[in-house]
């Protein structure tokens, strides 16, 4: 087996002198891969990515556990060194590519700032290289748009726009954090497959933080499912959507409207809500919501239970 | 209430500025009975310095009356005049805001070019002029000192209500059928209440030092004695006794500061309510 | 009629020929251009269209929320003009709206108690007491306790506050509710929980709702008859099960295609072009020409809902 791309290893992020938010995390991303990371909010995905890219918002601090990009450890390098990964070998998109661009820069000048900073090439340079990126992610006139303020381009734009500025240095690994929960389905589904083509073409894996099972069956070869910023069940999609393991994992999909199901048929609620982190039940997480919860799921967190197949799960049905 | 009082005396300004502010008061309220024949009254030899007579710490002024009894009474014109022109500033500017706001259309346009045709004037010469016109007294100056103000304060509630008249909450009580006056006053005005009180901390600041300013120059209510007469008062002696002036300019400052400071503290303790969202 | 029902049940709601302009002059923008849906007592119809396509400036006229600049909007069979406040409250007890977003939707001020009760308060349905029961009757029926009622909007999750607007929404017993997206902010599980509790009060209260969303799988999942919104128009209308099993119109198989996850992304049929890129298009053309494969001579000419089936109509040249 070769070494992953990307690894996270018992990775706890928290806030400063407060609760955690995602407690021992393992995850990894093979090359070329796209893992899809789910949850709903507050289960600590977002966090994982900010994580990753160095990018922790104030007051929340990786607490212990490392994070490994190609056999470098991102979580012992300089900001200075982190900064020079950050762009070119790992990229973000973000949910609201709105917020995320600059308002007062054209979208030309953003892309090709990316480039210039990682490869301190000339403005005519990294401008070709701008339009290069907005003609691969199919920005339709790009040569008359590379002179376009964000707030000229519709949303399903914008996001190519963030995608063209996130392929612009090459990433080994892009990080997409809701990358098409704000657009509308056509526009998804045009943005899902434009990822899609990147990565066969390109090789780029993807991290995929989504919570929108659709998307995950549609685009991930590989799905971790977070709750209450614990991994709780991860494997090959058609594994975890096939044979969920987990009741959380069964139960989030039988509560989702499912087309075929039809309609009437009445949909399985998760009664209660997700335990806040400064009040976490000492054991299982799920416990105080699970339908088949035992005992001792009360007395302290359930281990991981992998199979051969790559297919594991945190609950004690399957110990 | 409870959980916003806890985070206001977390707040170290707001402590200091309460507390200064308290003493003030008890100051004001005081007056009276320490000093019942009034600031007025000479006491003593004139230009005595303060500490140079016993029972009479801060000294005297030029005819010989007690300093101590001007900071106290004119503690208690300084404090009228800054929070009664507050509260006319706050009725006019919060009327003025809230019509402009909720409605919007031509009720926005011709009250909003009422509010810049005042603040094209500079407030305080603005201020003299109404003072010269009407005869100086305390009421005329709580007016000018309102007339000054309330644009502030029209264009603060307006932009609130602009922002809070699209809350769904609002359209809610639209299609109840509840009517506008009720939709303003319960629904909107208590959202807006948060930066209203804190900016009604800083105006009252303002017009206490318009007030002293407005004395210094001779435009004061003739009758009463305020921190600003006093100042007033003291600067023709300036050279020969500069605690004149500094002991009552020192009390407006330090009230000033108070209201400042608890400005500061009411805005952290309140700005959690609605930005806390999700 | 072909949009019209085929019982004698007399509709709760009657939009017809609705058209909402905003704006005025060469800014003006149709953003319901021409809308005609009836939906019958304890039915549910489901609205969907994506951003900007004018579902939620139908749902805020049907609400009473804005006056239609021409087509009228029956309630029981009659007009409400919403100017005045007496009219106001008359049409308040036929319609209520539960909106998107339940962070902005309850006043942030005002306990849950308060905030389910005002209704009852401004029309003066009951004294205190009265008012107090029914309120707690309120809470109970929604799946909120009565300490809960005491709490604010900030102390509640997302899926308890979309619950709090619901019972407010209930309070004046009206016929019919208008959800905008009441589901759409709410995570998955959360999702399900405010969904069975709509589909359970519309049996117990035979409520009728205009349900609006751009997830054609909440759609389809709660929804008796489906319609399709694009650009200010219905262009496709029918029973669930027709317009999901057959649907006629190019537009909407596009938008069923675009659902995620029924096939892995890259074998999706190509999907057209993103709207934003489309030239603004002839007056009288088919609103669709510039996005849709199927675009030939005859859609040069807009066409109107036309039968396709059993209780199904289609705007489309080649839906028949």
């Amino acid at each position: 087996m070769t070494e992953p791309l990307l690894a996270l290893s018992s990775l706890t992020l928290g806030l400063r002198m407060g609760a955690d938010l995602v407690r021992g995390l393992d995850l990894h991303v093979n090359r070329g891969e796209v893992l899809a990371v789910v949850g709903e909010s507050g289960c600590g995905k977002s966090m994982t990515a900010l994580a990753v890219m160095g990018l922790l918002p104030d007051g929340v601090t990786r607490k212990s556990g490392s994070v490994t990009l190609d056999g470098i450890a991102l979580t012992s390098l300089s900001a200075r060194r982190l900064r020079a990964i950050r762009g070119k070998r790992i990229a973000m998109i973000f949910q609201e590519p709105m917020t995320s661009l600059n308002p007062v820069l054209t979208v030309g000048e953003q892309i090709a700032e990316v480039v210039r900073q990682h490869e301190g090439v000339s403005h005519r340079a990294a401008r070709a290289r701008a339009l290069e990126m907005m003609n691969r992610v199919k920005l339709p006139d790009a040569a008359r748009r590379i002179d376009a303020f964000p707030h000229q381009l519709s949303g399903g734009q914008r996001q190519r726009v963030m995608i063209a500025a996130a392929l612009a240095c090459g990433p080994d690994l892009i990080i997409a954090d809701e990358p098409t929960t704000a657009l509308d389905v056509t526009i998804q589904a045009e943005v899902l497959r434009l990822l899609d083509e990147l990565r066969r073409d390109h090789g780029t894996a993807l991290m995929l933080i989504t919570h929108d099972l659709g998307v995950v069956e549609a685009m991930a070869d590989r799905v971790a499912v977070l709750y209450a910023g614990v991994k709780i069940e991860e494997g090959r999609v058609e594994q975890v959507l096939d044979g969920p393991r987990h009741p959380y994992t069964r139960m989030l999909m039988a509560a989702r409207p499912d087309a075929d199901a039809g309609r009437g048929k009445r949909l399985v609620e998760i009664a209660g809500s997700v335990p806040s982190p400064d009040a976490m039940p000492p054991g299982c997480a799920f416990a105080p919501r699970c339908p088949q919860v035992k005992p001792r799921c009360h007395d302290r967190p359930p281990a991981w239970r992998g199979t051969a197949e790559g297919h594991g799960c945190a609950c004690v049905l399957h110990d | 209430m409870a959980e916003f009082i806890g985070r206001l005396f977390r707040s170290p300004s707001a402590v200091i500025g309460l507390f200064i502010l308290l003493a003030v008061a008890a100051i004001a309220v005081a007056a009276p009975l320490l000093y019942p024949a009034g600031p007025w009254a000479m006491v003593g030899q004139p230009m005595q310095w303060p500490g140079q007579v016993a029972g009479l710490p801060l000294g005297t002024d030029a005819l010989g009356r007690d300093i101590m009894a001007g900071i106290f009474h004119g503690a208690r014109i300084s404090l009228l005049i800054g929070l009664a022109a507050t509260a006319a500033a706050l009725c006019i500017g919060v009327a003025v805001g809230a019509v402009a706001g909720f409605f919007g259309g031509w009720v926005d346009d011709v009250l909003m070019r009422i509010t810049d045709a005042f603040q094209t004037i500079p407030p305080f010469i603005l201020a003299i002029v109404i003072v010269v016109i009407v005869n100086p007294s305390v009421s005329t100056i709580i007016l000018a000192i309102a007339a000054i103000s309330w644009p502030a304060i029209a264009r603060l509630v307006r932009a609130e209500f602009l922002r809070l008249r699209e809350m769904d909450f609002v359209a809610s009580c639209r299609l109840i059928g509840m009517g506008n006056t009720r939709i303003i006053l319960t629904q909107i005005l208590p959202n807006a209440l948060p930066p209203i009180i804190v900016t009604a901390s800083i105006l009252t600041a303002t017009a206490i030092l318009t007030e002293a300013g407005l004395s210094f120059l001779g435009l004061g209510d003739p009758n009463v004695i305020s921190w600003g007469t006093m100042i007033g008062m003291g600067r023709s002696d300036f050279r020969a006794a500069w605690y004149l002036v500094a002991i009552p300019g020192m009390a407006v400052v330090l009230t000033v500061l108070a209201l400042n400071l608890l400005g500061d503290g009411l805005n952290d303790a309140l700005n959690t309510r609605l930005h806390r969202r999700k | 009629m072909p949009v019209c029902c085929m019982t004698d049940r007399a509709p709760v709601l009657q939009i017809s020929d609705l058209v909402c302009i905003h704006g005025s002059g060469p800014e003006a923008l149709r953003a319901v251009d021409g809308v005609t849906l009836n939906v019958l007592p304890g039915q549910t119809l489901g609205l969907v269209g994506e951003s900007g396509c004018g579902k939620s400036t139908l749902a805020r006229a049907v609400a009473g929320l804005m006056e239609p600049s021409s087509g009228t909007v029956r309630l029981d069979g009659r007009v409400w003009p919403v100017a005045r406040l007496a009219e106001r409250r008359a049409r308040a007890r036929q319609v209520q709206m539960v909106f998107q977003d339940p962070f902005s939707s309850l006043n942030p001020r005002l306990s849950v108690a308060r905030i389910v009760g005002e209704p009852l308060m401004v029309h003066g349905i009951g004294d205190a007491t009265a008012q107090g029961k029914r309120v707690a009757d309120l809470l109970d029926r929604v799946g909120l306790t009565a300490a809960q009622g005491r709490r604010y909007p900030h102390e509640l999750s997302g899926g308890q506050r979309q619950r709090v607007a619901i019972a407010r929404a209930l309070a004046l017993d009206p016929r019919i509710l208008v959800c905008d997206e009441p589901v759409s902010a709410l995570d998955v599980s959360i999702q399900a929980q405010v969904l069975n509790l709509l589909s359970d009060l519309q049996k117990e209260l035979g409520l009728a709702y205009l349900f609006i969303s751009h997830d054609l799988s909440v759609i389809r999942y709660i929804a008796d008859r489906i319609a399709v919104m694009y650009r200010g128009r219905i262009v496709e209308e029918g029973a669930s099960d027709s317009v999901w099993a057959a649907p006629a119109h190019p537009y909407t198989r596009t938008l069923i295609a675009a659902i995620p996850g029924q096939t892995r992304i890259a074998s999706t049929a190509r999907t057209a072009d993103a709207l934003a890129d489309a030239p603004a298009a002839s007056a009288t053309a088919c609103r669709l020409i510039d996005r849709c494969a199927l675009a030939q001579g005859p859609c040069a000419q807009e066409p109107a809902l036309m039968p396709v089936g059993d209780d199904h109509s289609a705007a489309c040249w080649f839906s028949r």
